[in-house]
């Protein structure tokens, strides 16, 4: 039942984040395959090429906008709840704050999976059945395993903020700034450059832009990084929230 | 431990910044009993209910619920199996419905009452798909209280339960209360409401700045405590009642009140030694008693 709490006080900002992405990525990918770009091409001269080209760049702007999803996910817990005056009946319930944590984490990271696959998902739809081209999974998954991680990065940062900073917009505005930071940081020092999260979900450097494939070194052992900050991040907000007074 | 002590702190102990909230509180609670915990804004009450369900940690010293280390996270969750709570505030999840909390809570007890539950939702008109953020305060009380008592706990423990309560939504808690108290449930509530506490309580534990100020039980208070009021044709003596079992001595140009809980005869008796013209008796009620103990913050009968 803990997950169905967690599901319940999350839900209308992960469908507004989950209509929205949908939306945009779907609309752009339609838009753009049959708009100027591409539209003075006869129908049989529209490549897998060019589908791989129109994902990608629909990637990007995915990209753009999924920080906010995830540090909107992120927003909430235990410290919104003390402000509200529920972490008493929280609290009072026979569970363990650990357990308490585990679910929330849980759920926003379903939700952050999902925020990643629908868009990717309308957008492959789109291509397949609109533009009717072939999808190339290798491609695809490449850039959605990127965001994925990526996002559950952010995710967790978020939740992290929220177990130490108390204020219903305090904390997602912390966390934009940590973001923030990150961006012009890694931009100002070029040693950082490879720490720059919108730049690893982007993965502009991992594609060859005259065939529109992955580039055969796929940053896997940055994506492994970003997977063991997630866990550690996660790790952290569950001892924050452990050890914190309600 | 003994068995029959449901709570029992040692030097309970709460610091916010420098400032001591709980302050070494030694709180004994009985079981099967309805103990009132007593005290002003500001007293150490919340706090205190808090520390021994794990919410707030303590600074320091140590106790037990139900026989279970408050200090030890798996032992305090293993307590709140057998503990129902009903917080100051009493606000739940707004965005559940009535329906959807009940159920919530439910899944968390394997001791729940659906007699119960479904006799509170009817006496207490709860509506069962309206939102908990559309009920009111008043509601949102009686809602908390439904979710404490069908889970039926061993012990139960309210944090100022009447507010926010309508003088109908009092009688039906306090009736409520008493039922559970027959049933077996030790009841631990704090309160400002003087008048409900000598109304239900069987004990009350006077808190004030943190400290254990009073526990004594209703029935030894009414036989015990007396206001004697002694007036002399003179100057009253200086320093004559400075007596054990005296709680407080007032003196107010020639006439000296004295509140006592033990050794009112001998009192009497040393105030005809001392000259008095005339001396009166009379029973203490426990609001005399509260505002005497958190005026002054005697330390006695504890």
């Amino acid at each position: 039942m803990l997950w169905y709490k967690a599901w319940l006080e999350t839900r209308w900002r992960f469908l507004l984040c989950l209509g929205g992405l949908v939306f945009c990525c779907g609309f752009f990918v339609l838009a753009e395959g049959t708009g100027e770009n591409f539209k003075r091409l006869p129908s049989w001269a529209f490549t897998p090429r060019q589908a791989r080209e129109l994902l990608f760049r629909a990637h990007q702007g995915l990209v753009a906008l999924f920080p906010i999803a995830a540090i909107l996910l992120g927003m909430g817990g235990m410290l919104r709840e003390k402000a509200t005056g529920v972490a008493s009946f929280t609290l009072g319930l026979p569970v363990s704050r650990t357990r308490l944590m585990l679910s929330r984490i849980g759920m926003g990271a379903l939700q952050t999976l999902l925020l990643s696959l629908a868009p990717w998902i309308a957008m492959l739809a789109v291509v397949y059945f609109y533009l009717r081209q072939p999808v190339s999974v290798a491609f695809s998954s490449s850039l959605l395993l990127a965001l994925i991680s990526g996002g559950l990065l952010l995710f967790s940062m978020a939740v992290l903020v929220s177990c130490v900073v108390e204020g219903e917009y305090t904390a997602p505005v912390a966390a934009f700034g940590i973001f923030v930071v990150n961006i012009y940081g890694t931009v100002l020092f070029d040693s950082l450059r490879e720490w720059n999260v919108i730049r690893f979900m982007r993965l502009q450097e991992y594609v060859d832009r005259g065939t529109w494939t992955i580039k055969p070194a796929l940053p896997l052992g940055g994506i492994a990084v970003a997977f063991a900050l997630t866990i550690l991040l996660a790790l952290l907000s569950t001892v924050a929230v452990e050890r914190r007074d309600f | 431990m003994s068995e029959d002590v449901v709570i029992s702190t040692h030097d309970l102990t709460k610091f916010y910044g420098r400032t001591p909230v709980v302050d070494r509180l030694n709180l004994q609670v009985p079981a099967h009993q309805i103990t009132a915990f007593l005290g002003r804004n500001g007293a150490g009450k919340s706090t205190t209910i808090k520390m021994l369900l794990g919410i707030t940690y303590p600074t320091s010293g140590m106790g037990t619920v139900l026989g279970k280390q408050i200090l030890d996270a798996a032992q305090n969750r293993e307590a709140r199996c057998d503990v129902a709570y009903v917080a100051e505030d009493k606000q739940l999840y707004p965005y559940m419905t009535v329906e959807q909390l009940v159920r919530f809570a439910k899944s968390f007890y394997s001791t729940w009452r659906p007699d119960v539950e479904s006799r509170l939702l009817r006496q207490f008109e709860l509506p069962p798909t309206r939102k908990v953020r559309a009920l009111s305060k008043g509601m949102r009380g009686k809602l908390a209280l439904l979710l404490a008592l069908s889970r039926r706990p061993s012990l139960l423990i309210l944090d100022e339960p009447s507010e926010g309560l309508d003088p109908v939504g009092i009688e039906e808690l306090l009736q409520e209360l008493m039922t559970a108290s027959a049933d077996g449930v030790t009841i631990f509530f704090s309160s400002h409401q003087i008048a409900e506490v000598e109304r239900i309580a069987d004990r009350a534990c006077i808190i004030d700045r943190g400290k254990l100020r009073m526990n004594i039980s209703m029935e030894e208070m009414r036989q015990r405590c007396r206001r004697i009021t002694i007036a002399f044709q003179g100057d009253p003596p200086d320093r004559a009642f400075n007596f054990p079992g005296v709680r407080r001595v007032r003196t107010d140009g020639r006439q000296t009140v004295l509140l006592a809980e033990e050794n009112v005869d001998a009192l009497i008796e040393l105030a005809r030694r001392e000259g008095a013209a005339q001396v009166e008796v009379d029973p203490v009620s426990l609001r005399e008693l509260f505002l005497e103990t958190v005026k002054e913050g005697h330390d006695a009968l504890v």
